[in-house]
């Protein structure tokens, strides 16, 4: 039969119990939870799966497809690793549902995990590409927050506007159950936090947490027979840009070009024309808090340079134009990196089904998931999905 | 006619005062500074800027040697001549090397170069010398030492500045000062008097008086005495006894003041400085220097001199200076404390793979389109020509486009400043910052480039470009 992402919809999801210091898990005991969660939610039995895709973006997390296989005992079926950076999680749930879309596999899953916290050091381990001298010095928060001057000066950012993100998003995470951080902070705490990279201070950083997710992912036709409140994808979309971003002269640092280019591609895919009065939530990737001031902008809910008056001026709450982060987002969650773009969709589909697990969107029905990875925006994929298009 | 052609000179930007180092440990200072190096800086990234200060306007094409000398290189096996060389850009047949062990390596090279210039072997010889002696804390060397470096090109035919008249040369086997081979980090010695008398001073007015009588001077021909001393006092004591007026201002200052003994590289720095301080044609110059013997060379000064453009060494550097007000700092910057280590990445084969792209800071420069940009690829990135470019070397100024002070990256010392950079040649890159007062640091300053140790991972010294505040000097 002819298919398109349009007829794939998710069945199931889950994740690991919490997210954050799991020093008494292993990578194999957080999969172990969020896979057979997934299954359990969808009613599908893990003999029924016919292949599978895993991010996780750190060798030292496990490499290959059976780092899935071996915690749920998927033996003997195709098991793919992706590795995409911070957008690891994102790719293997893209991956999932095109193979879907393909006619290939009829019931698949998607999942994601990260286990940093085995490691030492501060802030994330080393990742990417290496050269012995060129580029040495960066840092995760530097490679994001090299965006502020500029900002600072196009569009007169301030470090208030930063601050603001970090309230929101911890408002929202205390009320998440699995959320590492589930406490409200002030602008105050924020704004005098010590500073880990420029303007952005310990509270403007996302945590170094372990977690997993996981989907469960099969073709409309075939949901239906599973549950009634299944959703449905209405975009995939993943760009690529640079690893090389402070060497591009034509890199403004004004907006994550790979944000930019890979919401053209989704918007296109869902029909979608006014982003903010067609999508009800987002779960974006605030690895930093200026990086979502970028991504509101880059998806096209606020004006460029009108980020940072967005969320002060309550419009990314849950209640508010659209919610961005109503889970509290990586700022609560951490960044197990290879989870967190299935964490997201996780968070998307139980919003869209109604029953989210920390704040509700009320009457969410379009969502979004945005992933982002790369020193400073590398790679971006972002998902479309829907609760209203089942029966379509 | 053989001489010297250019000169430069290297201060590093921080200096201690001597009262900062006194109140650390309780006990009397003398006035005024030392220079010292910064942790990002060492005997050859310093002895790199003064041999760019010194070859600033020459093509590096028409370098025929590199001399390196220091006492406290990097290395105790590997050659730094060679990194020096390619820094340079200086080409692959220019010879290389390095002199080193005794504080008298520089003269050594000198003289090596100006018998090849004068024989006719080779020309533009670049003699740099770079040193960051360790003293024991709480001696008087603790005062006294000072890091930096400097530079001579050595040459032959119309542009020496210089000419080279002769030279005189003494040993002296004694124990001055010394460092044993494996067992010492700092500076060592046993009987200071019997050093200064019987060694410095005794020897040092023997070798001047030799050299003026070898060569027909009279002290009064003498139109600059540019001698070295050990330390402030012992300078001071020898000008009468050599018959040289220091009122006159015939004895070149020792630059103990603001900058300190920085051993090997001493002559070189002081015969910069003198080249640069009103120098006239037909001037006689006595350069001297002791260590366990002395070096004396004499040189007359050529018209050439009023014609090389303006150059960086040690009044501009004199000019860039910024307090380190901590002695803890200071300490950790001479490994004289336990710091953490940078458990940072190196590979051997890609560092060698890149040489042209680290060392001379190559880039690519499409032929098509003329889009210049770092690191060297091989497709266009504007015009996706293929395989097209020239490879040329970056400017060495530019403009901040974005910076951030970072607290996270594991440094000798936070933050660390890191800046997007545009180059005067449209090429964007990416650049720690150095030698900067973070609150100072803004969009679109203006930076100039500088060659600095980044890390030492897989125990070996990683070598790179730092940006830092555009200075005045060489305009």
């Amino acid at each position: 039969m002819t298919c398109s992402i349009h007829d794939v919809a998710i069945i199931g999801g889950g994740a690991s119990k919490v997210f954050g210091e799991q020093f008494g898990k292993s990578a194999d005991d957080l999969l172990f939870e969020a896979c057979f969660e997934a299954l359990d939610d969808a009613g599908v039995g893990v003999e029924e799966i016919q292949a599978g895709w895993i991010g996780i973006a750190y060798p030292f997390t496990g490499l290959s497809g059976a780092t899935m296989a071996d915690p749920i005992k998927l033996y003997d079926i195709p098991i793919t690793h992706t590795e995409n950076y911070c957008c690891s999680g994102m790719d293997a749930f893209r991956n999932a549902c095109l193979a879907v879309a393909s006619g290939m596999y009829d019931m698949v899953m998607a999942c994601g995990v990260e286990k940093i916290t085995d490691q030492g050091g501060r802030g994330l381990p080393g990742l990417g590409q290496q050269h012995p001298v060129i580029f040495r010095g960066i840092t995760a928060p530097s490679a994001f927050g090299l965006a502020f001057e500029r900002h600072r000066k196009e569009f007169g950012l301030t470090r208030e506007d930063l601050a603001h993100v970090a309230v929101k998003n911890h408002a929202n995470g205390a009320a998440h159950p699995r959320a590492h951080f589930r406490r409200e902070v002030t602008l105050e705490q924020v704004i005098k936090a010590p500073s880990i990279s420029g303007p952005l201070g310990l509270l403007d950083c996302c945590p170094i947490s372990d977690g997993a997710a996981a989907l469960v992912i099969t073709r409309k036709d075939i949901a239906r027979k599973y549950r009634d409140d299944f959703v449905t994808v209405r975009a995939l979309a993943l760009s690529v840009y640079s690893n090389w971003l402070p060497f591009q002269p034509d890199f403004d640092y004004l907006a994550w070009r790979p944000t930019v280019k890979a919401a053209e591609q989704a918007y296109r895919q869902a029909g979608i024309e006014d982003p903010l009065r067609e999508i009800d939530l987002a779960e974006v990737h605030d690895c930093f808090t200026i990086t979502e001031i970028l991504n509101i902008e880059d998806l096209g809910f606020c004006r460029k340079g009108e980020g940072g008056r967005f969320v002060r001026e309550g419009r990314a709450n849950v209640d508010g134009d659209v919610a961005i982060n109503p889970s509290g987002g990586l700022k609560c969650f951490g960044h197990p990196i290879g989870a967190t773009g299935c964490r997201m969709v996780f968070e998307v589909m139980r919003q869209l089904q109604g029953r989210a697990e920390g704040k509700q969107r009320e009457g969410a029905k379009t969502g979004m998931a945005h992933n982002l990875g790369g020193l400073g925006g590398t790679v971006c994929g972002i998902a479309i999905l829907s609760s209203e298009d089942r029966f379509k | 006619m053989a001489g010297i052609k250019s000169f430069g000179a290297y201060v590093p930007w921080l200096r201690l005062s001597r009262e900062v180092i006194a109140k650390g440990w309780g006990i009397p200072g003398a006035p005024g500074t030392v220079a010292v190096a910064n942790f990002d800086e060492d005997s050859v990234t310093m002895a790199v800027e003064a041999a760019l200060n010194c070859v600033e306007g020459f093509d590096p094409a028409s370098i025929g040697g590199v001399l390196f000398a220091s006492t406290t290189a990097p290395y105790a096996e590997k050659s730094l001549a060679s990194l020096v060389a390619t820094v340079l850009d200086a080409p692959e047949n220019a010879h290389t090397a390095d002199f080193a062990v005794s504080l008298r390596a520089s003269t050594s090279a000198l003289l090596t170069a100006l018998d090849a210039a004068a024989c006719g072997r080779a020309d533009n010889i670049v003699v740099t010398a770079g040193e960051t002696r360790v003293a024991e804390p709480i001696t008087p060397w603790e005062q006294t030492l000072g890091d930096g470096a400097g530079a001579l090109l050595v040459g032959e035919g119309e542009g020496v500045i210089a000419e080279y008249l002769g030279f005189h040369s003494l040993k002296d086997e004694i124990m001055f000062t010394w460092r044993r081979a494996e067992e010492d980090h700092m500076l060592r010695e046993f009987n200071a008097r019997m050093a200064q008398s019987m060694g410095y001073e005794k020897v040092m007015v023997r070798a001047i008086k030799g050299a003026m009588k070898e060569l027909g001077l009279s002290p009064e021909s003498v139109a600059r005495a540019v001698f070295t001393a050990p330390d402030f006092r012992s300078h001071g004591r020898i000008a009468a006894k050599c018959g040289f007026n220091p009122t006159a201002g015939q004895v070149q200052d020792a630059l103990f003041a603001f900058v300190g003994g920085t051993g090997t590289a001493q002559p070189l720095m002081m015969m910069a400085h003198a080249l640069e301080s009103g120098l006239k044609e037909g001037d006689v110059v006595l350069l001297a220097h002791y260590a366990d013997g002395a070096d004396v060379l004499a040189f007359k000064v050529t018209g050439a001199l009023a014609q090389l453009p303006p150059r960086r060494a040690v009044n501009s550097c004199l000019a860039a200076q910024h307090p380190l007000d901590s002695l803890a700092r200071f300490m950790r910057y001479r490994g004289l404390t336990v710091i953490p280590t940078l458990d940072d990445f190196g590979s051997p084969v890609q560092t060698w793979r890149d040489n042209s792209q680290v060392y001379p800071l190559h880039g690519a420069k499409c032929n098509k389109c003329g889009f210049v940009r770092f690191p060297i690829d091989r497709v266009c990135g504007r015009c996706r020509a293929r395989d097209d470019n020239t490879e040329v070397r970056l400017a060495r100024r530019g403009r901040v486009f974005t910076f951030i002070h970072d607290n996270l990256y594991p440094a000798v010392e936070l933050p660390t400043t890191l800046a997007v950079v545009d180059l005067e040649d449209g090429a964007r890159i990416f650049l720690q910052m150095t030698d900067r007062v973070p609150d100072e640091v803004e969009v679109d300053m203006e930076v100039e480039l500088t060659f600095r140790l980044i890390h030492k991972g897989d125990e070996w010294n990683h070598y790179f470009w730092k940006c830092r505040p555009a200075r005045r000097g060489g305009e």
